[in-house]
């Protein structure tokens, strides 16, 4: 099982974490992110801007069983209009991945999007390659919506690659 | 006349319509054509001339000496008269997409709306391809199908049907994502 933490509370051992992350190739194309090098200042500066962006839920990932925090966890641009917002996660290290945890995580911002913000739908971009996440979210009963045609391009196979929007609503 | 620095053509033309760096002397045109149909633009609340003057000084005019800018403006003229306005936004610099963005004087009619839509999806690919982006695309309510025929003519593909995703008039509308893949 898992929980979710606000980052401003992170431990330092935790921030490196973070770093380690956020450098990470192989993470960073699964998550359609561009690697940065940051140091603790960096991660303060990440951690404080995200943390206060209204329009986003923004949340480390702590296992219940050690304590451990082995993830992130976001809805970004909530639309509170429109009622609806992106989610995005991702487990950092592969040792972490198949244990159920991205179920997990998933189920739990299900919750938060529908009891905190009463959202309408969730919808989630992935590349064509991330094949867990694909899987994951097609599990969850998300529907594919549309392929953003060669939209992202991946420094590790060193093409574009299609992005897929799938959503699902929560009424 | 401004110039973007990230461009080395500044102006791109087609018979009596162009588009040029945008212009500060059209920027209470745009805003009252921005008021007039926020309906179907990302924007809840009518802009004032502060708002407009605070957007022009503080956002606008800092785009033309960036390398590297978020986007990239124009005034869409015929001949002189600026007849709408648009450009390139949120750039992605590094995945080479960028949203095209566009708006006309509401004066048009239909037929005028669609061919000079085409014009200007034309010139802005040019915009697009200087810029070496490997792909265009742009967003669009789903409630006024004679306004996707532009795209359709320049060689936009259909990407997404997201459904009930936009908030009009109460009710929820899907919204379509467009994509062009430009020419190396």
């Amino acid at each position: 099982m898992i929980y979710f933490e606000n980052l401003t509370s992170l431990s330092t051992q935790d921030k490196y974490k973070f770093i380690k992350w956020k450098k990470d190739l192989q993470l960073c194309d699964l998550i359609m992110s561009s690697p940065v090098e940051l140091t603790i200042d960096g991660v303060n500066e990440w951690i404080y801007k995200n943390s206060n962006d209204a329009n986003q839920f923004f949340k480390s990932v702590v296992r219940v069983e050690d304590k451990q925090v082995i993830g992130l966890a976001r809805l970004m641009f909530i639309d509170n209009v429109a009622k609806h917002a992106e989610i995005g996660l991702y487990i950092g290290d592969s040792i972490d991945r198949s244990k159920n945890a991205g179920v997990n995580i998933l189920n739990l911002l299900l919750q938060v999007a529908e009891s905190k913000y009463r959202l309408n739908k969730v919808y989630a971009k992935i590349h064509e390659g991330n094949m867990g996440s694909i899987r994951l979210f097609c599990n969850a009963g998300f529907i594919k919506e549309g392929t953003l045609r060669q939209h992202y391009y991946s420094r590790i196979s060193n093409c574009f690659k299609d992005v897929y929007i799938y959503s699902t609503f929560l009424k | 006349m401004n110039s973007y620095k990230t461009l080395n053509k500044q102006v791109y033309s087609s018979g009596q319509y162009s588009i040029v760096p945008i212009r500060m002397e059209d920027r209470y045109d745009i805003m009252r054509w921005r008021n007039e149909q926020m309906y179907h633009l990302r924007q809840n609340k009518p802009l004032t001339k502060d708002d407009q003057d605070r957007y022009f000084e503080e956002v606008v005019s800092k785009l033309f000496d960036q390398d590297k800018p978020d986007q990239i403006l124009f005034s869409y003229l015929e001949g002189e008269k600026c007849i709408g306005y648009g450009g390139l936004v949120h750039i992605n610099w590094i995945d080479r997409n960028a949203e095209v963005s566009f708006i006309l004087d509401k004066l048009n009619n239909e037929y005028n709306y669609i061919e000079l839509s085409v014009i200007y999806l034309q010139l802005i690919t040019n915009v697009g391809n200087e810029l070496m982006m490997h792909k265009i695309y742009t967003y669009g309510y789903d409630f006024a199908d004679y306004r996707f025929e532009p795209l359709y003519k320049n060689g936009f593909q259909l990407d997404a049907f997201l459904h009930e995703h936009a908030l009009i008039d109460s009710n929820l509308v899907p919204v379509r994502i467009y994509s062009k893949l430009l020419v190396k």
